[in-house]
């Protein structure tokens, strides 16, 4: 009995040649930037390390020579009379570890605080210098507390930098009472900060999530727009804590701040990356993404809609793609995630920035009046790397899958 | 007819807008990495009350007055960046 011919159960057809080229293509992609990314690292870790002693002799008054002792440094004058003490402390701010010395007098007096490497948005962190945020330190006893909102004056529009100034000098302080004064203080207290940006936060996440699974447009619609202005309001111009490349840089450096007093960071990125993975979604941009929401209040004012022309796709997404892979590359590289950054998100929310920031701001506002999301679409250094945590998901599931079936004809 | 045209001038609008955009995000960077914010290699935060070089080091009396102890806290809960 003849057997009739096999048939193929997949026919080939004519695109499918392109599409195998085109998947090929995207997986040496994916791994040519992680190799870039895991580069960037490489070198950022080989270069990062640096001498905080010579920092020690200028926070001592009078001192001319220093010496180590434990972990802080005794500072004398001419005639070798002991005139100060200097410690060195390190704690997260927003970009990375801020490391400081910090001098006190024999008494145990703060003389001085001097930042010996931080890793902020440097226009946010200039905010510190011109506020006088240190000069608060100055003249306070070791057991002063230096506590923000307590004892300092945080600077509005820079509290993570103000947070990790305060945190690392208490770390100094410490050692320098415990190693040169002899007097034990009580642990740092660190109270786990869970407030309105982090409840808002979760709400987004449950109400996005149901609100996408919904089945009518129009109460999708509508939840959405509650959503975005929700998130317009609260996490942009009340709070300013909207996801950013610097998070991200900040995340690979292994910069991961004190989940006590920055549960928000983990909630943002940690749900972000969570629902990417598990479901294939982004849930931030068109859900609660502040400047997102900006763009598209503009847009619903001026009837503004989506446009993106055929011809250039490619090369548009390129050009996105290129800008985020550039900041991270950067951003690892020089091991200062603040540097990376080049989101418009603090202008518009804090009214703060450089000229460059108000006529890059300027631009996008201009262009959302007749594109719909013109930043998102083009320039957001996020798209892009959402994207590619979801298709390094696709292809490692793939993977999985082609392993499986493999396993299951052996 | 009229919706080609429009989109003929939108095209190369925003081919020019992306560019001049990019072009602004490379000076956002080289702005962000300004020797004077840099503080490894040129410290811009010194409030020590002490000069830099050890050469010219001269003792200065401790500063008191800058001690706030009585003022009550002004952090508004507003975040950065």
């Amino acid at each position: 009995m003849t057997q009739p011919p096999a048939i193929p159960r997949h026919p080939a057809q004519p695109g499918d040649n392109a599409r195998t080229a085109k998947a090929r293509r995207q997986r040496w992609l994916v791994l040519a930037t992680l190799l870039a990314v895991m580069l960037a690292w490489v070198y950022g870790w080989l270069t990062a390390g640096f001498d905080v002693a010579p920092e020690a002799l200028a926070v001592i008054p009078g001192a001319s020579r220093v010496e180590a002792r434990g972990s802080i440094y005794l500072g004398y004058d001419k005639a070798g009379q002991l005139v100060g003490y200097a410690g060195h402390g390190e704690a997260p701010g927003y970009g990375g570890p801020i490391t400081l010395v910090v001098g006190l007098d024999p008494a145990g007096a703060v003389t001085g605080v001097r930042i010996v490497r931080q890793r902020e948005t440097p226009s946010f962190f200039r905010l510190l210098e011109r506020e006088g945020y240190l000069d608060q330190f100055e003249g306070q006893p070791f057991d002063a507390g230096f506590q923000l909102g307590r004892d300092l004056d945080a600077v509005s529009g820079a509290t993570f930098s103000s947070e990790g100034v305060a945190a690392a000098t208490r770390q100094a302080v410490r050692a320098v009472a415990a190693e040169g004064l002899g007097r034990e203080l009580p642990p740092d207290p660190t109270p786990i900060r869970f407030g309105i940006p982090e409840v808002v936060l979760i709400l987004l996440y449950v109400v996005g999530y149901i609100g996408h699974k919904l089945r009518s447009a129009i109460w999708r619609t509508r939840i959405r727009w509650a959503t975005l202005i929700t998130g317009l309001v609260v996490i942009g111009f009340i709070y300013t804590l909207p996801f950013t490349i610097t998070q991200v840089v900040s995340l690979l450096s292994g910069y991961w701040p004190d989940w006590h007093t920055n549960l928000y960071w983990y909630l943002l990125l940690g749900g972000i990356a969570f629902v990417t993975t598990v479901d294939a979604k982004n849930p931030y941009c068109s859900w609660f993404c502040p400047f997102g929401a900006f763009q598209e209040c503009l847009a619903a004012l001026s009837g503004a809609r989506h446009y993106r022309p055929r011809r250039w796709n490619a090369a548009l997404t390129w050009v996105q793609r290129g800008l985020a892979g550039s900041a991270i590359v950067l951003g690892l590289a020089v091991r200062r995630p603040g540097v990376a950054g080049y989101e418009p998100f603090g202008t518009l929310f804090d009214l703060r920035g450089t000229p460059i920031q108000w006529i890059f701001l300027g631009l996008v506002v201009a262009a959302s009046l007749v594109i719909y999301r013109p930043f998102c679409n083009y320039l957001c250094p996020l798209d892009p790397v959402v994207d590619f945590v979801a298709e390094v998901r696709r292809q490692v599931r793939e993977l999985w899958q082609k392993w499986q079936t493999r396993s299951a004809k052996t | 007819m009229a919706d080609p045209q429009r989109k003929d001038v939108r095209q190369p609008l925003l081919l020019i807008w992306v560019a001049v955009c990019v072009s602004l995000v490379a000076l956002v960077w080289v702005d962000n990495f300004r020797p004077d914010v840099n503080t490894a290699s040129q410290p811009a935060f010194i409030r020590s009350t002490a000069p830099a070089s050890a050469a010219t080091a001269t003792p200065t009396p401790t500063p008191t007055t800058l001690a706030t102890p009585g003022e009550a806290p002004t952090q508004d809960g507003t975040d950065d960046h």
